[in-house]
């Protein structure tokens, strides 16, 4: 949907929501996307369109294919039904490999732990058009990480790590974020900082989907939140509402209470 | 694919995981060598050959086991798959790496076990040598790459590496001991031509298998 049209859809058992995004200004385009670990399906028929800058929360409970579709979205995850289009691009099949234009920052931080953060950026930057080192020095800049440059990876703190893996995810300017709980480790700062990053994106008319467990931050960053239930999109409401009104919309499309603990 | 070898050489240059596991196992397999074998029969190319191939052969296929904990440990085995290149690339890139590494070990090696067996009968043929050495390694750096990454995604790699290299490298081994036998006693390389054939088809075929398949054993 777009900013400063309030709305709140409901969808129950994978029934398509329509984001409000024009089909043909959509980043993400998601139809019917299934997808299984053996028996277990974990996303029954995600419909989703996600438009230019929309920055959207997406909530769930444990187990409910969160990170699965993010994965699926950065191209690293082949689904197993459906229709998958990123940035104007058909994902699967026929393409295998990660559209361009797409970061992604996972539950781990991606990177070398025998390497320096530059070095590391280095090496990633080294894949992408343009000046690298200018890239690199950027991407440590807008991190903050200019003190931690050149130290050995592994050595570094976890919330210092975590702003690694964001450069990382941030090095080529991506026109589609996909930020899975990034704000884990984050100190108070830290975690600004990255609403910051995120907020900046969005006014540069990029797209942001982020998995999170906090509710209290949500209306703050997202302009929209999608809600899994079961693999299926159980809520699509925007703008984002505020926490007491997304709980007890969790609770009326769920029937459950809003799950805000570990990953899912 | 540049990038990729760099980075993994560089890795090991820091590191030096894998050359220091490689030249522990081979120096483990010349000392069952001399301790099985009677020294006075340790003399002669075919010994030579046969001795220096199957030390790089189970040393190297087994360091090449650690091609891939640099991703794993870290990681970072998401990050190859972002990476917004053909997935055979990456696997070239490593290859590349695995045969620099393997080449150093070998011009390390070969030195060492000469003087180990000494050179009496020996008049080596350098062209020879240097066309079996490269595509001899070559041969086990696409081959164990391919079978470190199939390996990589199981529990069990430990075992797993092996279990599939060796037998895809046993025509490798006869065709690379049997041309750097000729190499010793002076061959030309049209001498063991067809040997040396065998290698580079060896090397064409696997390096091409593992470009191709990579993009599947990439993905989850």
């Amino acid at each position: 949907m777009q900013d400063g049209t309030p709305s709140l859809a409901v969808a129950r058992d994978g029934a398509s929501v329509g984001s409000g995004a024009p089909s043909g200004t959509a980043l993400v385009s998601a139809r019917g996307l299934t997808k299984s670990f053996g028996l277990l399906p974990v996303l029954r028929g995600i419909d989703l369109d996600v438009g230019r800058g929309e920055v959207v929360a997406v909530l769930g409970p444990n187990g409910t294919g969160k990170s699965t579709l993010l994965r699926l979205l950065a191209g690293v995850m082949r689904p197993g039904g459906g229709a998958l289009r990123v940035l104007g691009a058909e994902l699967f099949p026929g393409r295998p490999g990660p559209p361009s234009g797409v970061g992604y920052l996972g539950h781990e931080p991606l990177v070398y732990r025998d390497l320096t953060p530059r070095e590391n950026l280095d090496f990633f930057a080294s894949f992408l058009p343009g000046d690298r080192t200018a890239r690199v020095e950027r991407a440590l800049s807008r991190a903050r990480l200019e003190h931690a440059a050149n130290r050995k990876t592994h050595l570094l703190s976890r919330g210092t790590l975590q702003r690694l893996a964001i450069a990382r995810a941030t090095l080529g300017d991506p026109e589609l974020l996909l930020l899975d709980e990034p704000f884990t480790g984050l100190d108070p700062s830290a975690s600004a900082h990255l609403e910051e990053l995120v907020a900046e994106a969005r006014r540069a008319g990029r797209s942001v989907l982020l998995v999170s467990h906090d509710l209290d931050s949500v209306p703050r960053i997202a302009t929209r939140v999608v809600l899994l239930h079961r693999g299926r999109v159980a809520l699509d409401v925007a703008p984002a509402p505020d926490p007491q009104a997304l709980a007890t919309a969790w609770r009326e499309a769920t029937g459950e209470t809003p799950d805000v603990g570990d990953r899912a | 694919m540049w990038a990729i070898a760099r980075k993994d050489l560089a890795i090991e240059r820091r590191t030096g995981e894998m050359l220091s596991s490689l030249f522990l196992l081979a120096l483990l397999v010349v000392l069952v060598f001399a301790f099985a074998v009677e020294p006075e029969r340790l003399v002669g190319p075919e010994i030579a050959a046969g001795m220096t191939w199957a030390t790089l052969l189970f040393s190297g296929t087994l360091a090449l086991n650690r091609s891939f904990a640099i991703e794993r440990e870290s990681g970072a085995w998401t990050a190859l798959a972002l990476l917004p290149v053909d997935r055979g690339s990456i696997f070239l890139g490593k290859m590349l790496a695995n045969f620099v590494l393997l080449g150093f070990a070998s011009l390390v090696l070969l030195p060492a076990i000469s003087i180990l067996l000494g050179t009496h009968g020996l008049d080596p043929a350098p062209l020879t040598l240097a066309l079996t050495l490269v595509l001899g390694v070559l041969g086990i750096a696409s081959i164990g790459t391919l079978c470190a990454a199939i390996a990589s995604r199981s529990r069990a790699r430990e075992v797993l590496m092996p279990l599939l290299a060796f037998p895809l490298l046993a025509p490798l081994l006869i065709a690379a001991a049997r041309a750097t036998t000729g190499a010793l006693v002076g061959s030309s390389p049209s001498e063991v031509q067809p040997w040396l054939a065998v290698l580079a088809g060896f090397d064409m075929i696997f390096a091409t298998a593992g470009w191709l398949a990579f993009d599947w054993i990439l993905e989850e």
